[in-house]
């Protein structure tokens, strides 16, 4: 077991409560740098909340949190900017600027880590070398020729490639995708889980990526963090979950039916 | 009983009582119709009106007070008004960025410090805020004029002043509604990647309520046009100022070329305006 200071994410006994809701019911994980790892479960298990305690966008009601080596509550706001600057999101939706450009878009990445008008300089004056920087990422996710196209011209599976463009301009040390093939169609989904992957690895970045197929999450993600009903429900390296394991972890009990 | 309150309904009731209101109001200040007949000063009226057909190329007085041409001083008024128009415009976006950002409850709330006592100050600023706004909004430019050109006498300051006050309150309150039904997930989006407030103020919304607020922008400065027109019957050189000269002279022909100027400044304006907010919002949709 890694120690605090090692670990790339460290969550020990945290719960997250929304006014009635709990959403995370006392948590404790520990994922170690350069790991890959997929969150399964299903809708409303907390898998996305989880993502956002990991990328320090949610606060917990209790527990201890350490992300890159940090103790959360130890921060102040400037610290914390930098260790959301070195956590890479990909937000389902993307979140991206509709009207600004690709560039721009990309650009946005190093926000945590300029001051103000270092940003506005960088972002509608932009350097050659950051041109080049930022057409050698979009070279990467395979759209360099959309450089220049607003963003609202773009496909949703162009978007998310800009979207991982930008969490990687950020140079970050993890990488944390929620339900990035949630709303791709099938044919693409497969090409984004190897395109994280492949990035993941590359650039030795600590990957967390939230997902419903158990398929692409076997094949990609060498281990799997099952969470159901705000709890950890199986951790384990992906070729040690069964078919049973998935059945269990998706099964609908009386509760779930009469919740919703 | 039951019959005669499901004829009147809520539709049917208003309607009665809008009327019942009316008429009460019209007995009390004394209308009277019989008192538009029979005066002196439908002839002058009529005089006025068949001006309008042969507005004033050239100075009706033979012997003008202004050895100028008269067409190139409508040119003149008509410059003066879109300068004033647009310093004020200019003026009162940067207060309407200012009360917009003070005034939008997402601003404040995109700061989420945790500390209570910010929190207790940000509400109170932004309430503080909007009551300002609705303050300034209420009196209208004219009053303001009246006021500034007291105070500063006939500067053009004080004319661009009393328009930009109100019209700040306005961009203002218009921008900050903007602002709070920005869609959150971008601004949201940047905080995730370390951006600070004012850079997720700057990067995440602003860009995303700039279309919006430039088309209205574009709005505010056809009333700006108006607005400026009607100081110059307070003295600023707009085209107001040379429409009541030429009033107080009864020279009706050159009042409608003044008027005729203006409605062509504000059909262009239109015109203008229309086709920019179009490429605008046609761009964002595609």
């Amino acid at each position: 077991m890694s120690t605090a200071a090692q670990a790339a994410f460290r969550l020990r006994d945290v719960t997250v409560r929304f006014a009635d809701l709990v959403a995370l019911d006392n948590v404790s994980l520990t994922i170690a740098p350069g790991e890959r790892v997929g969150f399964v479960g299903p809708s409303g298990a907390g898998k996305t909340t989880l993502l956002r305690l990991l990328n320090a966008n949610q606060q917990a009601t209790s527990g201890k949190i350490s992300l890159l080596g940090q103790a959360l509550e130890q921060l102040d706001q400037k610290n914390l900017r930098q260790v959301r600057s070195a956590i890479g999101f990909i937000p389902q939706h993307y979140h991206l600027v509709p009207s600004l450009r690709v560039l721009q878009n990309v650009l946005l990445g190093r926000l945590g880590q300029q001051g103000f008008w270092a940003s506005l300089r960088s972002v509608f004056f932009s350097r050659e070398f950051e041109q080049t920087k930022v057409h050698a990422l979009l070279e990467r996710v395979g759209i360099a020729e959309k450089l220049f196209a607003k963003v609202d011209t773009l496909s949703g599976g162009q978007q998310q490639r800009v979207a991982i463009a930008r969490a990687l301009y950020q140079a970050p040390q993890a990488l944390l995708a929620d339900e990035p093939v949630a709303s791709v169609d099938p044919s693409r989904a497969e090409a984004t889980m190897a395109l994280l992957s492949t990035l993941a690895e590359e650039q030795q970045l600590t990957l967390g990526v939230s997902l419903h197929d158990q398929r692409l999450a076997r094949a990609f993600l060498p281990r799997l963090v099952g969470v159901r009903h705000g709890k950890i429900f199986k951790d384990a390296p992906a070729q040690d979950w069964t078919d049973t394991d998935f059945e269990e972890l998706y099964h609908l009990d009386q509760s779930d039916l009469v919740e919703s | 009983m039951n019959r005669a309150a499901h004829w009147l309904g809520p539709r049917r009731s208003a309607l009665l009582g809008i009327l019942l209101a009316g008429m009460i109001g019209a007995w009390l200040i004394q209308l009277d119709p019989a008192q538009l007949f029979g005066r002196a000063q439908w002839h002058q009226l009529g005089e006025f009106f068949k001006a309008a057909l042969r507005p004033a190329l050239a100075y009706e007085d033979p012997n003008p007070a202004s050895d100028g041409v008269f067409l190139s001083e409508i040119g003149f008024a008509i410059y003066k008004t879109l300068l004033y128009a647009a310093a004020a415009i200019g003026l009162s976006l940067i207060g309407g960025l200012v009360f917009g950002l003070i005034g939008s409850t997402r601003a404040w709330l995109a700061l989420a410090s945790p500390a209570k006592p910010f929190r207790v100050l940000s509400m109170s600023s932004m309430f503080l805020v909007r009551l300002v706004m609705t303050i300034l909004r209420s009196v209208h430019e004219i009053i303001w004029a009246i006021l500034f050109l007291q105070a500063l006498g006939n500067l053009p300051l004080a004319a661009v002043i009393a328009i930009a006050i109100p019209y700040s309150a306005t961009l203002g309150k218009v921008f900050s509604e903007l602002i709070d039904e920005a869609p959150r997930a971008t601004a949201e989006g940047l905080r995730a990647n370390g951006a600070s407030v004012l850079q997720v103020y700057v990067f995440g919304l602003l860009p995303t309520v700039l279309p919006d607020l430039f088309a209205y922008l574009l709005y505010r400065f056809e009333c700006g046009l108006r607005s400026a027109a009607v100081l110059g019957f307070f003295g600023a050189p707009t085209l107001g100022y040379y429409l009541s000269l030429s009033w107080g002279e009864r020279h009706f022909h050159e009042v409608w070329a003044y008027l005729y100027a203006l409605l062509a400044i504000i059909v262009v304006c239109d015109l203008w305006s229309g086709a920019v907010r179009q490429r605008l919002t046609t761009h964002h949709a595609a």
